[in-house]
């Protein structure tokens, strides 16, 4: 876990996942291990709407809820979709 | 806000309508198709093919032209955008050089076949200039770039690279009619050294590091061995247009090892337990061009391998360039579709459901198989081997259009489903 890119830490049973200021692939690759490794829910902090992350969250059976979104803050809440 | 309508919303300005890059990526696949058909027309005159008129140059030019370049381009407006962080400067351009790109590779080929000097001249100038607009477009999106230096210097270096190549095959295709060149054998060599190691070898340089870390989930790549590979290709390049061949060869290959240590890298650090069928193809083009350089190493310190100068070629573009754009278009085609279409649900459709594992399959053995035969055909001069291995990747070619025109039905359908809601949701808060 020392390895994954970004910064993450846990408030109560939710897990963050900010990975502003990371290059592409990181921010994906940072998301997707915390989706496959935790129960959920996640809220990522992120540069930007991130095109290509969705249908990886599709085919591993999450979505995602967009909460803000601000040039260089963006951020969504993942979850297991029902 | 749902993830489908965040989805269509903030991220629209980097997105570009599905039917921009589903174009070029339809048409490379038809052109596959032609490529393969062309060759088992020309099976005969391959094996001490020197240049000419004929289904070997139009085969080639099916395969370069109407496969990679079109590939590059449909990939490259919709990637760059993303990998940049600019969107595109206006789509208008991206539309107009698929309308003179894919009408000229069509022209140009035609008249490469029968021999028509007037057919080729103008679909070399139509292809030429669908090629420049594309250039400008990229070029305009790159100066805006501002992270990811290395892949940028990829970019521009391709760019640079398709006007040298581009420049070479118009004086080459006009020489047809005048014959005003004194050493065309030897300028045909530099336009398909500028083609296969600049314009397309950068271009797989600099697009790999971003799209297998993407693709393998592994963390970004380290730049330094990118930028020295960069160099060694551009130094290869200069070398070979200088006439300094085996500085040439050693620039290749000290780019090459550069590039395959990337991967690798990639590859060991990957999150996927499995990579799947496309990773097969991406390793076995790897060896491949390997093997090429090895056997023009070998060739030059004068082993005499029989019909070694058209060997190469085949397995630098059929072996190594086209085994590299099927494993990257079989992954990115469901990948880009399912980013725009949305299912019932509202949730993009899941890639598993837009691929189609059997076609792939067939694709993949019959490739390798053609490479194969093919190859041992040339050194054999053997027709009928040639033959056996043009069948066998026109089976493939037309597995994988199946897959293509499947993926492009499927998001068509999704989309217009997707519009139906819509347009059902609007008539209720109407009523």
């Amino acid at each position: 876990m020392s390895d994954l890119p970004g910064k993450f830490w846990r408030e109560g049973s939710v897990w963050h996942v900010d990975t502003r200021g990371l290059p592409p692939p990181e921010p994906m690759v940072a998301i997707l291990w915390h989706v496959e490794n935790t129960p959920g829910p996640i809220i990522a902090h992120m540069d930007r709407d991130p095109v290509h992350l969705y249908p990886e969250l599709a085919e591993r059976g999450w979505h995602g809820e967009l909460v803000a979104e601000a040039p260089g803050d963006t951020r969504l809440i993942l979850r297991p979709a029902r | 806000m749902s993830m489908a309508t965040s989805f269509l919303g903030g991220a629209k300005d980097r997105l570009l309508p599905a039917s921009i890059p589903f174009r070029f990526f339809l048409a490379a696949a038809l052109f596959h198709v032609a490529a393969w058909a062309e060759l088992l027309l020309g099976a005969g005159e391959l094996p001490g093919w020197a240049g000419g008129p004929g289904p070997v140059l139009a085969a080639l030019h099916l395969a370069t032209l109407g496969v990679f370049a079109m590939t590059a381009m449909g990939a490259s407006y919709q990637l760059l955008p993303v990998v940049t962080r600019a969107a595109l400067a206006s789509t208008w351009p991206a539309r107009g050089s698929f309308w003179l790109a894919a009408p000229g590779v069509l022209l140009l080929t035609w008249g490469m076949e029968a021999g028509l000097v007037a057919h080729m001249q103008i679909g070399a100038a139509m292809t030429g200039a669908g090629l420049l607009l594309f250039a400008g477009l990229t070029a305009v999106n790159l100066a805006r770039a501002g992270s990811v230096a290395v892949i940028a210097a990829h970019g521009w270096a391709a760019l640079g690279a398709v006007l040298v190549l581009a420049g070479l095959g118009l004086t080459l295709v006009w020489d047809f009619a005048g014959g005003f060149l004194a050493d065309r054998e030897g300028l045909a060599r530099l336009h398909m050294v500028w083609a296969v190691f600049g314009f397309m070898g950068l271009l797989v340089a600099g697009f790999s590091m971003v799209l297998v870390p993407m693709f393998v989930l592994s963390r970004s790549l380290p730049a330094r061995p990118g930028w020295a590979g960069l160099a060694m290709g551009l130094a290869g390049l200069a070398a070979a247009s200088a006439g300094l061949w085996w500085v040439a060869l050693a620039g290749a290959g000290g780019a090459a090892a550069a590039h395959l240590w990337l991967m690798r890298h990639a590859e060991r650090n990957s999150m996927r337990r499995r990579l799947g069928l496309s990773f097969a193809l991406l390793r076995g083009g790897r060896y491949i061009l390997l093997i090429a350089l090895a056997v023009t190493a070998v060739f030059w310190a004068t082993a005499p391998i029989p019909n070694a100068p058209t060997l190469i070629g085949f397995l630098l573009v059929a072996g190594w360039l086209l085994t590299f754009l099927m494993a990257v278009l079989q992954r990115i085609m469901p990948f880009l579709a399912s980013m725009h279409a949305s299912g019932a649900s509202g949730l993009p459709l899941l890639i598993s459901e837009l691929t189609a594992e059997t076609p792939l399959r067939i694709h993949a053995f019959t490739h390798f198989a053609a490479i194969v035969l093919i190859a041992a055909g040339i050194v054999l001069s053997d027709t009928l081997v040639i033959r056996l291995g043009a069948t066998s990747g026109l089976v493939g070619a037309l597995a994988f259009a199946a897959f293509a025109v499947n993926v492009a039905l499927k998001l068509r359908k999704a989309q217009k489903a997707s519009r139906d809601i819509r347009r059902g949701k609007r008539v209720e808060r109407r009523g």
